[in-house]
């Protein structure tokens, strides 16, 4: 645990609860009502260049959680720098920039770009969901510069060999993302998209128990709709957990 | 905007599904057109529901179908609300048509009931009437709806998503055509983060002059103007 104490300076956390990507925009929000102190803010995936909505973008619920597929809208590393970047400076949280790249030339030019920033502290990478693990060690690789990196990985990947070589790139910890899956849009058409909700929560606590192989702290995330959902992430030995569409939930004290 | 509880006082089957009347504080009561976003604390829905206004009268909010099936009266639901842009009807106008292309109009019956008030004539293009539809509202069938632009002056639509992109035809309109009367558009969709994450699962293509950007039902909307909306 004093690993986990010591992973959380490293990464500016003051507490291990945060926000997952995606889940509150591009700044920090003027309330965060979920019931534990929130460590530091974490923004939506921002790409080199900008992103439009899904053509087919939908919310397909199912028993436990739901699919979403939006297509990772976002106006682009540049637009995001000019209209966010004062924010974040001015935040009193620890800003982490979720940076969605698609090869290495990509991290690194993004990586650089945001060197500097005031009141950006942590990198967190998103990858391609179906990207070769050679290619993503070397996209970590190419974005460990200055700033701390933290790779976001699909909670489904958890168990893949390639891991094993991340302590070389020096990666700072490991995120757990949505799971990817597909649900049918209609009778013909198979939807692919992220997969949150409270069924993913063994899925998590698994895949933080098989991530301590790699010595590398982990950032657990997936199916956290309670405080004491994050608490078993934590006690399983997650050094943080990021909270997801639970946040999106009216949270008020109705006792 | 307000972040409180509203209490689910009793649970009603109406055609369209199931529907809530709910204790509610005049502060959080939606607008026509605008939503509370809901959940039920401890209950395990992945995402909170958005209500909408059927009908509000001393404190008791008639929400529009669906609620979730797990609600049952008595409950406390937390709500945080009311949000977005609703339906802005024109002061003068005196002829009043709604239409619901999904299958439902009890999103627009608040603003049946606000074209009453105001003296306006109200025709509700519909396949088939909703219950609780005061007498004076006339119903006509959806297939007539283009001809609801050469009477009315302003025309209220409900629409999913998924049929915006069909909507200049079903009101026979070429395209790049304006209307020949004021059109609002309530573009129904599942609008999950509220507006809190810009998820952009809600987008709606639209306008800014002559650009094209995306708006989110959300936060934008969920009714937009028929001119704020990239319709090619």
């Amino acid at each position: 645990m004093a690993v986990n104490e010591s992973a959380r300076q490293d990464l500016f956390l003051a507490t291990p609860w945060m926000n997952a990507s995606g889940t509150l925009g591009f700044l920090p929000p003027p309330r965060w009502s979920f019931p534990a102190e929130m460590g530091a803010f974490i923004t939506n995936p921002i790409s080199l260049r900008p992103r439009h909505p899904a053509r087919e973008r939908a919310v397909l619920e199912y028993p436990g959680g739901f699919l979403l597929h939006s297509g990772l809208p976002n106006p682009g590393l540049r637009a995001c720098l000019n209209r966010f970047a004062a924010r974040w400076a001015k935040s009193s949280l620890p800003t982490w920039l979720h940076l969605l790249v698609q090869n290495p030339s990509e991290a690194r030019e993004m990586a650089q770009a945001v060197e500097g920033l005031d009141g950006v502290m942590v990198l967190e990478i998103g990858i391609p969901s179906d990207l070769p693990g050679k290619d993503a060690i070397e996209m970590v690789s190419a974005a460990c510069a200055e700033l701390p990196v933290v790779l976001n990985l699909p909670l489904n990947r958890a168990g893949e060999d390639w891991l094993g070589l991340l302590p070389s790139t020096g990666v700072s910890a490991i995120s757990l993302g949505a799971p990817r899956g597909a649900l049918l849009l209609d009778q013909s058409t198979l939807l692919h998209g992220r997969l949150y909700g409270p069924a993913l929560l063994p899925l998590a606590l698994g895949a933080v128990i098989s991530l301590q192989r790699l010595a590398i702290p982990v950032i657990a995330a997936g199916g956290i709709y309670s405080v004491s959902d994050g608490e078993a992430l934590l006690s399983a030995g997650a050094c943080a957990v990021q909270v997801d569409a639970a946040l999106w939930k009216p949270w008020i004290n109705l006792l | 905007m307000p972040l409180g509880s509203i209490t689910l006082l009793e649970v009603t089957l109406q055609p369209e599904g199931i529907a809530g009347i709910f204790a509610c504080p005049p502060e959080m009561r939606p607008g026509a057109g605008q939503y509370l976003l809901a959940s039920a604390p401890g209950f395990p829905e992945p995402f909170p529901t958005a209500l909408f206004t059927f009908a509000y009268q001393d404190g008791r909010l008639t929400t529009a179908p669906p609620l979730p099936a797990t609600w049952t009266a008595g409950m406390t639901i937390a709500a945080r609300g009311p949000l977005g842009t609703g339906f802005d009807l024109p002061s003068v106008a005196r002829h009043v048509s709604l239409a619901g292309l999904g299958g439902s109009t009890a999103r627009l019956q608040l603003l049946a009931a606000q074209a009453l008030a105001q003296e306006a004539s109200v025709v509700l293009f519909a396949a088939t009437p909703p219950p609780e539809l005061p007498d004076e509202v006339e119903v006509l069938p959806l297939e007539e709806l283009p001809g609801a632009l050469a009477w009315a002056d302003y025309l209220a639509l409900d629409v999913p998503l998924s049929h915006l992109g069909s909507l200049p035809d079903r009101l026979r309109l070429k395209p790049g055509e304006s209307p020949s009367c004021r059109i609002e558009v309530l573009v129904y969709t599942t609008m999950p983060c509220g507006g809190a994450a810009d998820c952009g699962v809600c987008a709606v293509p639209a306008r800014s002059g002559s650009a094209p950007v995306w708006k989110y039902a959300c936060k934008d909307g969920p009714v937009f103007g028929w001119e704020e909306i990239a319709w090619q």
